[in-house]
């Protein structure tokens, strides 16, 4: 990655955009500090997170403020059961029992999971098993979520329904988000921020709206969703006063047409 | 290779047998193996099989335990087998009636070692038993090390099965030709394997470290064992019959059939 100069604001939700390997999974690493302590190489810059720089505080520390979910859930589950898993981290970092078991508790109401608490994490669906492994991040009450294109080994009625958790967790537990993703048609409506990545560098940074009204993304790998290749086509057919601003959902284009029928 | 994952599923089971602490299952487990290392009679080992009969039923896993106990029959045979070569390979050793009778007798004995392991087994589960090393005061690397074989063996199986789909269905024979040749058709599914597994271990390495282990020296645990009252009076009364059976072996004159 090159000249990133990059400030996220708390309670965002931040979607990063790009090919496979264009350094997505590369900026997401240097938010808790997996870059520079995990991974040898050469880190030029500074990366500062809730005020603590990343260089100087090791990954375990900035785990608590920024966790991280990665892409294959089998290989971020270790204990045996849900439970035991979603306590682990705290086991680590000998909180006492009293506070793990509340936590544990919270976390699972949170992701909506508190009847698989006693399950084996080996009988899971995959998507059950990547909500336990956010579960077990959000025990560590971290102010940042960062996901690692989290959905791209579940099929799309479940990726569906982890997005939808992910969304609550910005709007309710105001929890900022960063999250590399290829399936935006299920998250842009929710973004506050979309980043898009080509080649190691930021190329376009801004509300998605804008960015996809404005500049043409698919050369970068971006897939724009469907409704908006629909209303682009339109807007060049159609008069422009027909649709003020560009839908990033079905929901939003039908309010539109509602709007004509209005007039 | 559902075999693999059914021998590591574990039941979770609500009877007397299954909320014994972990430790008090295998303290009794091992008593009841040391009563067969002592006696060879066959009434007494039976006697024993007896009672790990009775301990299944009443936790409700008879039928698998008689199925591991079946299971095993190739090695009980195997050892019979053995120890009778071993007895007529002796000198002044003649086939006869007394050495197959004293080669059964052994070949009973492991029947009784193994189904007071199976019972262990199939009642306590793997989480259970990490906490019971952790208790013994196993360092908690070794307790992780073992809940992680158990955790990641099914997961490598599957993908060992992926693998050998994967390279037959581009042609792979490896059913054909004799013992070396078949053994050099397992390379193509042992490399990509291990790169496999080389590539997962690093992924687990980024989780864990993410997930703070090692952070702190003391480490705390939500789950304990605590030994209750019930823990406490089996276990006084299995040691209280196992030095009854030790009297009787060595201290009294009573002649066992």
């Amino acid at each position: 990655m090159r000249e990133v100069n990059l400030e996220i604001n708390e309670g965002e939700f931040v979607v990063l955009a790009g090919r496979s390997g264009c350094g997505k999974s590369t900026l997401l690493r240097c938010f808790n500090g997996l870059i520079p302590h995990f991974y040898d190489g050469e880190m030029i810059g500074k990366v500062e997170v809730c005020g603590l720089d990343t260089r100087q505080h090791p990954p375990y520390i900035l785990s608590q403020y920024a966790g991280m979910v990665f892409q294959n859930p089998d290989n971020q589950l270790f204990a045996l059961t849900v439970e035991a898993d979603v306590a682990f981290a705290l086991e680590n970092l000998s909180f006492p029992r009293d506070e793990i078991k509340e936590r544990v508790d919270q976390a699972l109401k949170i992701m909506g999971i508190e009847e698989l608490r006693d399950k084996s994490t080996l009988e899971l669906s995959g998507g059950q098993k990547q909500k336990v492994a956010i579960a077990s991040i959000l025990a560590m009450h971290p102010k940042i979520l960062l996901l690692d294109e989290p959905t791209s080994s579940l099929d799309p009625f479940s990726a569906k329904q982890l997005i939808d958790t992910i969304i609550s967790l910005n709007q309710k537990h105001r929890i900022t988000i960063l999250i590399a993703e290829h399936r935006l048609e299920m998250l842009l409506p929710y973004a506050s921020r979309i980043i898009i990545i080509d080649n190691g560098r930021i190329v376009l940074d801004g509300n998605p709206r804008e960015i996809l009204e404005k500049y043409d993304v698919i050369p970068y790998g971006v897939s724009v969703p469907r409704i908006v290749k629909v209303v682009m086509h339109l807007k060049k057919t159609l008069n422009n006063s027909l649709i003020p601003w560009t839908p990033l959902s079905v929901e939003e284009f039908v309010d539109i047409i509602r709007r004509w029928e209005e007039k | 290779m559902s075999t693999i994952l059914r021998g590591l599923q574990f039941y979770p089971g609500k009877t007397i047998i299954h909320k014994l602490d972990p430790r008090v299952k295998l303290v009794i487990s091992l008593l009841l193996m040391a009563t067969a290392a002592l006696y060879l009679e066959v009434t007494i080992i039976t006697m024993v099989i007896v009672v790990e009969a009775l301990l299944s039923i009443v936790a409700k896993v008879f039928s698998r335990w008689a199925r591991t106990v079946y299971g095993a029959a190739p090695l009980i045979i195997l050892v019979f087998i053995a120890n009778f070569l071993f007895k007529l390979s002796m000198p002044g050793q003649s086939l006869s009636f007394q050495s197959i009778y004293e080669s059964l007798q052994l070949a009973y004995r492991l029947v009784a070692f193994l189904a007071s392991f199976s019972i262990f087994f199939l009642t306590t589960t793997p989480e259970e038993l990490g906490m019971a090393l952790t208790k013994m005061k196993v360092p908690y690397m070794y307790t992780f090390a073992f809940i992680s074989a158990i955790r990641f063996t099914p997961i490598l199986a599957e993908e060992l099965q992926s693998i050998v789909d994967a390279q037959r269905s581009r042609g792979l024979e490896l059913e054909k030709g004799n013992i070396i040749t078949r053994l050099r058709r397992y390379i193509p599914i042992l490399v990509p394997l291990m790169v496999n597994v080389l590539r997962r271990s690093y992924e687990l390495a980024e989780a864990i470290e993410v997930k703070c282990f090692g952070a702190k020296k003391n480490r705390t645990y939500l789950r304990e064992l605590k030994m209750t009252t019930k823990d406490w009076i089996t276990l006084s009364a299995s040691i209280t019959l196992f030095t009854v059976a030790i009297y009787i072996r060595y201290f009294s004159r009573i002649s066992i059939p």
